[in-house]
């Protein structure tokens, strides 16, 4: 107890500064440590060439930087991306927010939900590649089909975020519709629902490298099968470090924003 | 903007008539009357659990009564009127987190017609009437509490009503704070001739504040006194509550809160 108290009055004081610079000196230790264990499985577990060292991945990724398949994929890739996730905010949140509104839809609607988050969606991929081919197309609705949830979920328990007390102190001082919604329902569900969004985020550029890689679909998960059939093992990792180094910049930026704007937020300002 | 003043005698601004309220079948509130006149400091004391929050919800129209009417000005109320405003106890659930405590008041100004230059100033000079000038920028979790009760009530005066409602407003702060904010909001209400109505569980606080004390006994609630606090506009912590008409009073509503019966004593006038 006594240590925790201590360790709040550390950072309350102390310099957030100096926390933040330990954090990243930590990061980055942990990333050099993985390295060297990658390092070492590479150059001694395994059989020569089965497992390329992060030198050889390293040179690789430099080298299809070179290149304009490189590009076009991750663009390809970025492009279903954010087309998925356009149309699970688009969808999830208001569908979301509408179940969390009412009593009696939450209820009647959980198992529903719980039941088509569970199945698993790559499952679903003949079904798709019958319907839609190898396609951006198939690529986007199994998006849509798996990181819907997240969305959906976190919008439903954000609207009883709404303080009462602040509801009815816009009755007493009489907010227009647009003013509650502007002043009240957006900053009280903003927290859960970006939540919401980071997790769908992360899950939607699962979804589309597997319909690439596994549904054929064009892309980063599709070059990595190419260079798998011309057996260049560095380009194959060097695509699926980019995949991996994709998803921690969308969580970095996305986190930021979060921190960002919702700076007032007890659970932000807290921390850091 | 006043009501109609006849004979100089101060017109009727609320008017509580027959007001019940039912919790399904638990009753509360049972056939209350009040009168509220224009310009008086109302206190309503009760204890816990008395249905002063309740009652309060009713006279503000945030809760629909069982059976009865509130009529403020002649019309009956069936939403929080215009000339109404109200500060609520919890201080710290009440002021928006995601606003610095000036847009916090300026923000509850925009369903009045002033322009944006007008709210901004009408806000700066609530805020500045009660002592939260130098602090407009501030959040209202970087405040004391106190700092966030006096913000909630610079938002209730820079609206300008006719009539505030406070409900345990100074319940959860510090004796000291307690004691600054009941002048502030003495000062405030002699200064802008507003209608006050002050819910509190507190006998020393509503003696000290009230023209009229009105006395609610248990549950289901009833007046069961009306006491007239003849103690002055000017009034001062000390003085005030060493005056031996202070403590008679005080002992009257203390007698009809625990539903003793007046005594001769407490008959007097003072
Ligand atoms: N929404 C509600 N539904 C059902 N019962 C309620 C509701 N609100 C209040 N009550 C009940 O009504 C009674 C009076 O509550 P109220 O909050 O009005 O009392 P109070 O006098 O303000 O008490 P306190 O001094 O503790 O604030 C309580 O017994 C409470 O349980
Ligand atoms: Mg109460």
């Amino acid at each position: 107890m006594a240590s925790l108290v201590g360790l709040r009055g550390v950072r309350a004081e102390g310099g957030g500064r100096r926390w933040r610079l330990n954090r990243i000196v930590s990061q980055i230790v942990a990333i050099v440590g993985a390295l060297l264990l990658w390092q070492l499985v590479a150059t001694t577990l395994t059989s020569e060439g089965t497992l390329p060292t992060p030198w050889s991945v390293g040179r690789a990724l430099v080298g299809l930087w070179g290149t304009a398949a490189y590009w076009s994929a991750l663009l390809t890739t970025l492009r279903a991306w954010a087309i998925g996730l356009l149309i699970c905010s688009v969808v999830g949140v208001p569908v979301g927010l509408a179940l969390g509104s009412s009593r009696v839809a939450m209820a009647s609607t959980r198992w529903v939900i719980d039941f088509f988050r569970t199945i698993p969606t790559v499952a679903l991929l003949p079904l798709l590649l019958l319907l839609f081919g190898a396609t951006a197309r198939m690529e986007i609705t199994m998006i849509v089909l798996a990181a819907i949830w997240p969305i959906i979920i976190q919008s439903i328990y954000s609207v009883s975020q709404i303080e009462p007390l602040l509801k009815w102190v816009v009755r007493v001082f009489r907010f227009s519709v647009l003013d509650r919604a502007r002043f009240l329902w957006v900053p009280s569900i903003a927290l859960m629902v970006s939540t919401g969004l980071r997790l769908s985020a992360t899950m939607a550029l699962l979804m589309a490298i597997s319909a690439e890689y596994i549904g054929g679909a064009p892309g980063l998960g599709s070059e990595l099968v190419r260079m798998q059939t011309t057996l260049q093992r560095p380009e194959v990792y060097a695509y699926a470090v980019t995949a991996g180094l994709l998803g921690v910049a969308i969580n970095v930026v996305i986190g930021r924003l979060q921190r960002r704007v919702l700076c007032w937020h007890p659970s932000i300002r807290e921390g850091h | 903007m006043n009501p109609s003043v006849n004979a100089g005698h101060p017109g009727v601004l609320l008017n509580v008539q027959g007001l019940s309220k039912k919790y399904g079948d638990r009753e509360i509130l049972r056939e209350l009357d009040l009168i509220v006149e224009s310009g008086e400091f109302v206190c309503i004391v009760g204890p816990s659990g008395a249905g002063k929050t309740t009652l309060l919800q009713c006279l503000s129209g945030l809760s629909a009564p069982t059976a009865g009417r509130v009529v403020l000005n002649g019309r009956e109320i069936h939403e929080t009127p215009p000339e109404m405003a109200i500060v609520f106890q919890d201080y710290s659930r009440s002021l928006m987190p995601w606003l610095s405590v000036l847009d916090n008041v300026t923000v509850a100004l925009r369903s009045t017609k002033l322009n944006k230059q007008a709210r901004h100033e009408r806000a700066v000079a609530a805020l500045t009437e009660v002592g939260l000038g130098d602090h407009l920028a501030l959040y209202p979790w970087q405040m004391s509490g106190g700092m966030q009760q006096r913000a909630a009530i610079a938002r209730a005066l820079a609206y300008q009503p006719e009539i505030v409602l406070m409900d345990e407003p100074f319940a959860s702060v510090d004796a000291q704070t307690r004691a600054d904010l009941e002048d502030l909001t003495l000062a405030l209400k002699n200064h802008l001739g507003i209608t006050v109505v002050l819910v509190t569980h507190d006998i020393d606080e509503a003696v000290y504040l009230a023209d009229r004390v009105v006395v609610l006994g248990n549950r289901p609630t009833q007046v069961v006194d009306i006491v007239e606090v003849e103690l002055g506009a000017q009034r001062d912590q000390i003085s005030t509550k060493a005056d031996p008409k202070f403590s008679s009073l005080r002992s009257r509503v203390y007698r009809g809160i625990r539903g003793e019966a007046p005594t001769a004593a407490d008959a007097v006038e003072g």
